[in-house]
C-alpha cells in the first residue's frame, strides 16, 4: 500500500426534532499503526440512544486497538450495555473496521446493514463467517450473530458503513413503501462513485450519501442517519506556509519550499505573503468581497491556492476543529475556506517561520494574539486526533 | 487633472485588530462629489507597525492606510475621510 493515503470521515444527522444523534462514528488511530473505526447505532433516538451507542462504539474500539479477540470484546459490549427501562433490552448495533498497516482489514458487524466494499467501480461480496454469541442478562431472545469478514485492501477501495436510518429512509412513502433499501443503496453508492470524475472523498461521498437519505425522508429524517466511509486513495498534499523565516538570508529557501511543492499552497500571513510575492514576482490582491468583521479578507497570488491573515485566521481554525460542533455561522470568511481546504487534503505540511512580530506583542492590543508555534502545533494536533490526517511541521 | 485616488488599506494582523477592518468602508463616509475619484484596495501588510520608530510602543500607531502613497497612522474611518478629503481638494487646487 505504498503511497496510498487512508482517508476516514463520517456524515450524520439526527432524527428531526432530537437534539442529539442515537449513532455515533468513532476512529482512533493505534500506535501500531492500526486505524480503528466503529459505527453504533442505539436503541431509540436521542440522548439515551446516543449513550448507549457511545458506550458501544467506544469500548468496542478501545477493546480492539487493545487487541483483545473479537469474541471477548463482543461479550463484554453486550453485557456492558444499560438495559432499556421501556423496552427491557440492552441494545446497540456496530459495525467495526480494524484496519492494519499494510491493508489488511477485519470487518465486525452486529445488526447494522451490511457494509459496501467498492473496489474499482464494482461492489465486492467478502465471505462473511458468523459468530453466534448469547445475548447479556435481560437482553432479546435468541443468540446475537456476528458477522465477521477480512480482506486485503488495494488502492483505490472504499468501504461504506452506514446505519439503519439509511436503508429505511423513505419508507411509508409512496416511491419507496418499505424504505430506501439495501440494494438501491449499494446501487446509489456505485453510481456516485463512478460519475464523479475526480475521486470522490470519504468526506464528500458520507455526505452525499446522508443527504440522499434525507431527501427520501423528505427533509424530516424519521430516525438518525449515519454514514461512515474509508477510502485509500493516493494522497493529497497541502502546503501551509506561515510567518517570515528567522533570517531575511532564509526568504529564498522558503520560497524555493513553496513553488516546488507537489499539492496545493496556502500562505498564512501577511508578512509571508509579501517576502513570497517579492521572491516570485507576483502580485498580490486583496480580496474585497469576503469582508468579515473578524478575519481579515483573504488575498490571491499567482502559485497560491489561498493567501489568508496569519494568526488571527489559524487560531479561528484551531478553534472550529477543536469544537465538536459545526460552526452554524454561515458565513464563510477565510478561516473557514481554509479549514476546508485542510479537511480536504490528506497530508498537510507546515512550514512555520519563527521571526517575532515586535507589533504583536504590544500588551495593549485588543485581542490575545497568540504565539504562532503554539497555534501551528493544535491544529496539527486536532487534524490528527480527530480527522486522522497525517500533518508534518517544520520550522524556518 | 489626475482622476483618482488611490487608498491601500492594511488588512495584516496588527492593523485589523486595532480595528483597521472598518477602513474597508471608508468610501461610504466621503461626499459624493469624491466618491467616485476613489479606489480602495487591500494589502495584506504595509509593514509599518514593525518600522515604527523605537520610542514609540511596538504597533501602537496600528491602523495604517495608505492616500496616494502617505500613510495614515492610527486610521479610523473619519481620520481616513478627512485624509482622502484633503487630498482631493489639494489635486483639485
Amino acid at each position: 500500500m505504498k503511497d496510498t493515503f487512508l482517508e476516514i470521515s463520517h456524515h450524520q444527522t439526527s432524527k428531526l426534532g432530537q437534539s442529539a444523534p442515537g449513532d455515533v462514528f468513532q476512529s482512533i488511530k493505534c500506535d501500531d499503526g492500526r486505524v480503528v473505526s466503529v459505527l453504533s447505532d442505539g436503541l431509540g433516538s436521542g440522548i439515551k440512544a446516543g449513550v448507549l451507542a457511545t458506550l458501544t462504539a467506544t469500548m468496542a474500539a478501545r477493546c480492539v486497538a487493545a487487541d483483545i479477540p473479537l469474541r471477548r470484546v463482543a461479550e463484554f459490549v453486550m453485557r456492558s450495555l444499560p438495559v432499556c427501562s421501556e423496552r427491557k433490552i440492552s441494545y446497540a448495533t456496530f459495525s467495526l473496521i480494524d484496519v492494519a498497516p499494510g491493508g489488511r482489514v477485519r470487518v465486525v458487524e452486529y445488526d447494522n446493514p451490511p457494509y459496501v466494499l467498492l473496489r474499482a467501480g464494482t461492489l465486492m461480496e467478502p465471505l462473511k463467517s458468523e459468530l453466534r454469541l448469547p445475548r447479556g442478562k435481560g437482553g432479546a431472545k435468541g443468540d446475537a450473530v456476528l458477522r465477521l469478514s477480512s480482506f486485503v485492501a488495494k488502492p483505490g477501495d472504499r468501504i461504506v458503513l452506514y446505519s439503519d436510518g439509511v436503508t429505511q429512509s423513505g419508507m411509508g412513502t409512496k416511491s419507496y413503501p418499505l424504505g430506501w433499501g439495501d440494494v438501491a443503496v449499494q446501487d446509489y453508492v456505485r453510481d456516485l462513485v463512478a460519475s464523479s470524475t475526480e475521486g470522490l472523498s470519504a468526506r464528500e461521498l458520507a455526505k452525499s450519501l446522508v443527504r440522499e437519505a434525507v431527501t427520501k425522508d423528505g427533509w424530516a429524517p424519521k430516525d438518525d442517519i449515519t454514514c461512515g466511509v474509508a477510502y485509500w486513495r493516493h494522497p493529497r498534499r497541502l502546503l501551509v506556509l506561515t510567518g517570515p523565516p528567522v533570517s531575511r538570508e532564509r526568504d529564498k529557501e522558503m520560497t524555493r519550499v513553496f513553488a516546488s511543492f507537489d499539492g496545493r499552497r496556502v500562505i498564512a500571513g501577511g508578512t509571508t505573503a509579501n517576502i513570497v510575492a517579492r521572491e516570485t514576482g507576483g502580485k498580490i490582491s486583496v480580496d474585497l468581497k469576503d469582508l468579515d468583521p473578524e478575519i481579515p479578507p483573504s488575498s490571491s497570488l499567482p502559485g497560491a491556492d489561498l493567501v489568508t491573515e496569519g494568526i488571527l485566521t489559524l487560531a479561528r481554525v484551531a478553534s472550529l476543529l477543536e469544537s465538536d460542533q459545526d460552526d452554524p455561522s454561515p458565513r464563510r470568511n477565510a478561516a473557514h475556506r481554509l479549514l476546508e481546504l485542510m479537511l480536504d487534503s490528506d497530508v498537510i505540511q507546515f512550514v512555520v517561520g519563527t521571526r517575532i512580530n515586535e507589533a504583536h506583542q504590544d500588551p495593549t492590543m485588543p485581542v490575545e494574539l497568540e504565539i504562532r508555534r503554539n497555534v501551528v502545533k493544535r491544529i496539527a494536533a486536532a487534524l490528527e486526533a480527530k480527522h486522522l490526517k497525517e500533518t508534518r511541521v517544520s520550522y524556518i | 487633472m489626475r482622476t483618482e485616488i488611490k487608498v491601500v488599506i492594511c488588512a495584516g494582523t496588527a492593523c485589523h485588530v486595532m480595528g483597521g477592518s472598518e477602513l474597508f468602508l471608508v468610501k461610504d463616509r466621503l461626499d459624493e462629489s469624491i466618491r467616485g475619484l476613489v479606489s480602495i484596495e487591500g494589502i495584506p501588510c504595509l509593514d509599518l507597525c514593525r518600522r515604527s520608530a523605537p520610542d514609540r510602543r511596538p504597533g501602537g500607531s496600528a491602523p495604517y492606510a495608505l492616500v496616494d502613497g502617505v500613510p495614515v497612522e492610527r486610521a479610523d474611518l473619519d481620520s481616513l475621510a478627512a485624509a482622502i478629503t484633503a487630498r482631493a481638494i489639494e489635486l483639485e487646487g
